[in-house]
């Protein structure tokens, strides 16, 4: 939408590219002085590699069919009754579509970091428990838009695991190999041991999935899985052998392209918007801070904290039109 | 949880604010308060119990004025003790809880008893000290619902006042016969597409629940809107083994050792966040959240499920000449009995998700699921 620039938000973009440039540059002779000194080139860990791979929109996670209520929200602003005030700059013109944007994403990476993110890092950090994980985290998505967006995208992840990853992942790595500076620290316990664990666990939680209800004799098992997204994803980048706070943060980026991605299909701003959107720093530290604020969250205590988004989200189904499946 | 049982471990009665409530059967069928215990600044008030038999619906009815819940709660099977519906009062001192305060209340419905919980007015959650302003009051109520119990819970609003901190837990366990083996989970009617499986419980009829918790904006008469330092709300439903043995008055035999299953955890977490420094939820004044669950509230599920799929659809043309307005039972919502209505703001949106918990068939339930929300849903056009 050309009409949508707003020329403050401009600025503010321009001085925080030019910041970046600006650091970027520093970094960029920094490395050039020290290259003489590292003759050949230091990738460190290959963390980088299923960094990329997670983030690649190209992952058949089927991202793209969700709108994490976006969509929603947006018809809901364009009815009176429904429409939620929006925080302006300048409190005399009323909110454009690309303010709205804004503040729904905001909104949005709240909301799943006090949902979503606790289930993460604690199926990251303890991988064994990923079934009961599995089926707390459903019992706390009541919203059946949402649960259903997050099912079909954390099955679409097991799958990807299963008919991709796990070949070149799957082997329980050797001691040596991960037992480097990635798991020493952020609070990773276990190292070798617990990639292994979670190896483990996503191969009997795939069982579990196919297996039919009935066929499970105690009562622990008598209801089916589910396979939410958050969980799945927090296993997935611990066999990975991600870093719990590369995990966190990918796990927040990824939602916010995915919300980014269905805001240019939704037409509220343009592609080239949008990866300013995401190349925008405060994004970046919005997302630490986030992580940072769930870091020691136990799942027991996550909890939405935007109810309005549950409204929106849940509200998806009696749209007229819908583009998107959440 | 071992957190909630704990505190009763030594003589409970003695603690400020805890309160024991048993509702048990007194041969053959007489439900009575076996336990009545409350303590400063917790007080129950218990009026005497109605009896459907002599009075018919119309009784219960009238003292749920608020409830949502009127035209559907009439049990839908007639057992013989679920005739007398007893009903409590929950106060406290002040009509609120100062910081600080910490309620703690345990409630033990035997099998097939029927408890209607209500509060006078509004609960008021007062700020704390300036000489200790984190200080945070809370609520815990652990409520265990035997088979063929029901309860039904329909207070007023919590009104948190500006700088106020609150936080409650309520977690309810619903006893659906024995976990049995083979899979052979007692199940409501209705689901009845997997009762070809193992296990003899089909006959067990599971606690039913009726859970409404709502939050307002706080005093918007002068012009508190969401001004609390944290409001933090959690729910949660679990499906148990029914106990064996007689329930025993004391819950931490209950509750600590026997395995349970979680049906719903329905957490809200009002509080600053890096990226939203406030609590704000402009505009809406209040919001709601109703839990349903079980066999006795599967007619009013269905309900709100109807009436969800009944919804305009957002953002089309009609075509067709305008629907007939909601019926008179419809307009039923929580909200128009709070002070939200009277506030200048636009008409609050309850959300409410009465949960049909059972996950016997879990494409089923998720159906289900799906319905309550709607309902929800509709209450808010209904309003609107």
């Amino acid at each position: 939408m050309g009409d949508a620039h707003d020329p403050g938000q401009l600025r503010n973009e321009i001085a925080d590219l030019k910041q970046r440039l600006a650091a970027a540059e520093a970094k960029l002779n920094s490395s050039v002085e020290l290259s003489p000194a590292s003759p050949t080139p230091d990738f460190g860990d290959d963390s980088l590699r299923a960094i990329l791979l997670l983030a690649d929109s190209a992952l058949p996670l089927g991202s793209f069919a969700f709108s994490s209520g976006l969509e929603s929200f947006l018809a809901h602003q364009k009815q009176r009754q429904y429409r939620t005030p929006i925080p302006t700059p300048n409190s005399n013109k009323p909110a454009t579509l690309l303010q709205a944007f804004h503040h729904f994403l905001s909104l949005s990476l709240s909301s799943l970091a006090t949902t979503s993110l606790p289930y993460v890092l604690a199926a990251y950090r303890d991988p064994a428990a990923l079934a009961s994980l599995d089926n707390a985290c459903d019992a706390s998505t009541p919203c059946t838009v949402a649960r259903r967006a997050s099912t079909a995208q954390g099955r679409a992840l097991l799958a990807v695991w299963d008919r991709s990853f796990k070949p070149h992942y799957g082997a329980a790595p050797v001691a040596a190999a991960s037992s480097g500076d990635a798991s020493s620290t952020d609070g990773d316990d276990g190292g070798a041991a617990a990639v292994a664990v979670a190896i483990d666990a996503l191969a009997g939680f795939s069982t579990l999935l196919r297996t039919p209800p009935s066929a499970f004799p105690t009562p622990a098992h008598a209801f089916p899985a589910s396979a939410h997204f958050a969980p799945l994803f927090g296993a997935v980048t611990r066999a990975l052998r991600l870093r719990a706070s590369s995990a966190a943060y990918a796990f927040l980026f990824a939602h916010a392209r995915t919300v980014v991605s269905a805001g240019v299909r939704a037409s509220v701003l343009g592609p080239y918007q949008a990866q300013a959107v995401l190349a925008d720093g405060r994004l970046g530290e919005s997302i630490r801070a986030l992580v940072r604020e769930m870091w020691d969250v136990d799942v027991e205590d996550a909890g939405q904290c935007v109810p309005v988004l549950d409204l929106w989200v849940g509200r998806h189904e009696v749209l007229y039109s819908r583009i998107f499946n959440s | 949880m071992s957190t909630m049982s704990n505190p009763f471990a030594n003589n409970p009665s003695s603690r400020p604010g805890h309160g024991i409530v048993v509702l048990g059967v007194l041969p053959p069928n007489t439900p009575v308060f076996q336990t009545l215990t409350y303590q400063y600044p917790l007080k129950l008030i218990s009026p005497a119990p109605h009896n459907l038999s002599t009075t018919t619906t119309a009784t219960t009815t009238s003292t749920s004025t608020p409830s949502p819940s009127q035209p559907n709660t009439p049990p839908r099977r007639r057992h013989p003790t679920s005739t007398t519906i007893h009903t409590l009062f929950l106060l406290t001192y002040g009509g609120g809880l100062v910081a600080g305060d910490t309620i703690t209340l345990s409630i033990t419905l035997h099998a097939h008893t029927r408890l209607i919980l209500l509060t006078q007015g509004s609960t008021k959650l007062f700020a704390p000290p300036a000489r200790d302003p984190t200080r945070t009051s809370a609520q815990r109520t652990t409520v265990r619902i035997g088979e063929g119990a029901a309860l039904c819970w329909l207070p007023d609003p919590a009104q948190p006042f500006a700088g106020s901190a609150f936080a409650q837990t309520q977690v309810f366990e619903v006893e659906c016969g024995s976990w049995g083996s083979g899979g052979g989970r007692s199940r409501e009617e209705g689901e009845g597409a997997r009762e070809g499986r193992a296990g003899g419980d089909e006959d067990v009829e599971p606690g039913s629940l009726c859970v409404l918790d709502y939050v307002s904006a706080g005093r918007v008469a002068r012009g508190e809107n969401w001004a609390f330092r944290s409001y933090a709300s959690k729910n949660e439903i679990w499906l148990c083994p029914t106990t064996t043995t007689t329930p025993s008055t004391d819950p931490t035999t209950t509750t600590t050792t026997t395995p349970r299953h979680l049906l719903l955890r329905d957490n809200l977490l009002l509080r600053p966040l890096p990226l939203h420094p406030s609590t704000h939820l402009p505009p809406h004044t209040i919001t709601a959240t109703l839990l349903l669950h079980g066999p006795l509230f599967d007619p009013l599920s269905t309900f709100f499920l109807a009436e969800f799929a009944a919804q305009p659809r957002l953002g089309g043309r009609s075509f067709s000449p305008p629907p007939p307005p909601p019926s008179s039972s419809s307009s039923s919502s929580p909200a128009a009995e709070t002070p939200a209505q009277a506030a200048p703001q636009p008409f609050p949106p309850p959300k409410s998700a009465p949960l049909d918990a059972f996950r016997a068939a879990r494409a089923a339930q998720e159906r289900a699921d799906g319905i309550v929300w709607s309902a929800a849903r509709t209450q808010v056009s209904d309003v609107v």
